[in-house]
């Protein structure tokens, strides 16, 4: 939303459209009585020591129900077949916002793309309800996923591989291509957001569905050559904010840290799955067994050692087929005894496969003098990270653990501000902070921010920290083709 | 030029009407006390007065001051038709009865709504 358009006088108006029937947009905007949001503040280190829980963005809608229009109960309203019982849940909902430059044109930005998630009758008596939605990640928050191993992919690959299993198109994703290289990956029974996330955090890189629904994943890369992150993209000064706040957190200052890894090889053929009851079969009926492996396998051999006999013990494998389907860590089997007569016993099944070992967590320490908590050899004050599968090298913990205990060695300024809101001003956009009555600038990250839509007043207060030597040596890094050995740049960790 | 709601003609309230502008928003001090504004908008507010109205002109004022929904709204003293509510919670009646007649004074407040 250029400022440009508007001085600092804005005359708006929104738009709140629901795709109550999955293919036309509805406008639902002359029910509307307020919006809001709210975007969870993020750190990436913080998040390093916590769930790997992906926290989506939000919005609430808060509208009039004319004749019942919006009510579960209501067989007479049009939208009763897109909302009765289970029918809401997921419609998609999106919500826009625009500003009347001074030439009385309109310039739309969208503020919001999710889905619904509740729906609540707030008042019976002014037929009001409340609908809650969340951004694009609400299909996947609860989806669980298996994959096969995959070896050496980059952050992008993976990301890129789990985006496309959740149907994420090319256009609706920006993906960085990311530092490390992850010798193996895989899911297993496991929530895919957590694990793009977790992916993400290995190169202290972040994942969200911006406003407009799209996919990004910014990576260790990204804060040196992305514009979005490298160059302000919003000045908040004293003239355009209502108010703003300052935290310098000692406490949140550290010397150190801690990231351990996992690292892992192939191993030899082994066993990796043995029946442990036998299993009967019909004649002309099918079982499926899932069979779990006792370590992830990289290859799950299609030679099936089988023992399947009738009740008098005649061998009858051949009338019975044995399909495999394998994961990393299971595989699933099918069982199908197409003998006419006669009950097939399964005595024996027995996969083996290439499994990958080591699952020893090692860690990389990291500690530098801070000018705030002291030198590491008289005072230790430590991060742990958690323990992060896809972190499985040397390399990739001693590049995060480098990278991050910069960051945390500097008291870094925390602000919070209240401003009129900016749709373009995203998780991670860069910003400044002036004020020019003390002197004081400096170049921020937004990391949160709650918004709100109500009598005509478009307002946010923006969580913002200290972009202050975030990435050291910006804009003096090494770069392949670009740069000469010896030419005074340097490596980017 | 005549006052007409909802396209009936009534009796003419007192000239001049008071005629406010009403502005969906806020102003708000940024932190160097400068004026920041959102809003919506703005739009029109009358305040009408009748006075000494007939049974007959009470009648036809007050089958179009009960229609709850937006409605067009011609004032007094202009040709220009807005799209208007009656803000119900604002009309007051006086009823009077002088020299054997039945008089009505009427107040009410009008909304420019779209």
């Amino acid at each position: 939303m250029d400022s440009s358009w508007y001085d600092r006088a804005r005359i708006l108006k929104c738009k709140l459209e629901i795709m109550w029937d999955g293919v036309t947009w509805t406008d639902e905007t002359s029910r509307l009585m307020d919006a809001g949001g709210s975007v969870p503040h993020s750190l990436i280190w913080r998040d390093l020591t916590g769930a790997a829980n992906y926290k989506p963005a939000t919005c609430s809608f808060n509208l009039r129900s004319p004749s019942n229009r919006f009510s579960p109960f209501n067989a007479s309203s049009p939208l009763y077949p897109y909302i009765s019982d289970s029918a809401g849940y997921g419609t998609p909902v999106q919500f826009q916002v625009a500003v009347r430059d001074t030439g009385g044109v309109w310039h739309w930005e969208t503020m919001f793309t999710g889905y619904i998630d509740r729906l609540t009758l707030t008042s019976l008596k002014y037929n009001r309800v409340k609908i809650d939605a969340i951004d694009n990640s609400h299909p996947f928050l609860q989806d669980k996923r298996s994959t096969i191993i995959l070896q050496n992919q980059t952050p992008a690959d993976w990301i890129n591989y789990l985006t496309s299993v959740m149907n994420i198109s090319t256009g609706d994703k920006s993906i960085a291509t990311g530092m490390n290289v992850i010798p193996f990956v895989w899911m297993d029974n496991e929530n895919i957001m957590s694990e793009i996330k977790e992916t993400a955090q290995t190169e202290g890189g972040i994942v969200f569905f911006d406003r407009t629904g799209k996919f990004i994943f910014y990576g260790a890369e990204s804060f040196v050559t992305d514009p979005t992150l490298t160059t302000s993209q919003h000045n908040f000064t004293v003239s355009n904010m209502r108010e703003a706040n300052a935290d310098w957190d000692w406490q949140s200052v550290y010397n150190g840290i801690l990231v351990p890894y996992s690292p892992r090889r192939i191993g030899s053929a082994v066993e990796i799955f043995s029946l442990s009851d036998s299993v009967t079969v019909n004649a002309g009926d099918s079982k499926t067994i899932t069979a779990k492996h006792t370590l992830p396998a990289l290859v799950v051999s299609s030679s099936i050692e089988k023992t399947i006999v009738t009740a008098g013990g005649d061998d009858i494998s051949g009338s019975v087929s044995v399909a495999v389907t394998s994961y990393a860590q299971y595989s699933e089997v099918v069982i199908t005894n197409n003998h006419a007569s006669d009950t097939a016993n399964v005595k024996k099944l027995v996969l083996s496969g290439v499994p990958l070992v080591g699952r020893t967590s090692e860690q990389i320490e990291k500690t530098v003098v801070s000018a705030v908590v002291g030198d590491p050899a008289t005072r230790r004050k430590i991060l742990p990270a958690h323990d992060n599968p896809a972190i499985q090298t040397k390399e990739a913990a001693d590049f995060l653990a480098s990278m991050l205990v910069d960051r945390l060695a500097v008291l870094r300024g925390e602000y919070s501000v209240q401003s009129p809101c900016l749709p373009d001003l995203e998780r991670y956009t860069r910003v400044t902070l002036t004020d020019s009555d003390s002197g004081f600038s400096e170049d921020a990250f937004i990391t949160g921010l709650n918004w709100s839509f109500k009598k005509g007043v478009f307002d946010a207060t923006y969580k913002l920290i200290s972009a202050e030597n975030w990435v050291p040596d910006t804009g003096n890094y090494f770069q392949i083709g670009v740069d000469i050995l010896g030419g005074g740049k340097v490596a980017f960790y | 030029m005549s006052t007409i709601i909802g396209g009936v003609t009534v009796k003419d309230p007192i000239i001049p009407t008071t005629k406010k502008r009403v502005f969906n928003g806020e102003y708000s001090a940024a932190i160097n006390g400068g004026l920041l504004m959102d809003g919506t908008g703005s739009h029109w507010k009358w305040t009408l007065d009748w006075k000494n109205m007939t049974p007959a002109e009470y009648n036809t004022l007050m089958a179009v001051l009960d229609v709850e929904s937006e409605q067009t709204f011609s004032p007094p003293e202009e040709s220009t038709v807005y799209n208007a509510m009656v803000l119900q919670d604002t009309v007051s009646v006086d009823a009077r009865i002088a020299d054997g007649a039945q008089f009505y004074d009427v107040t009410v407040d009008i909304e420019e709504s779209s």
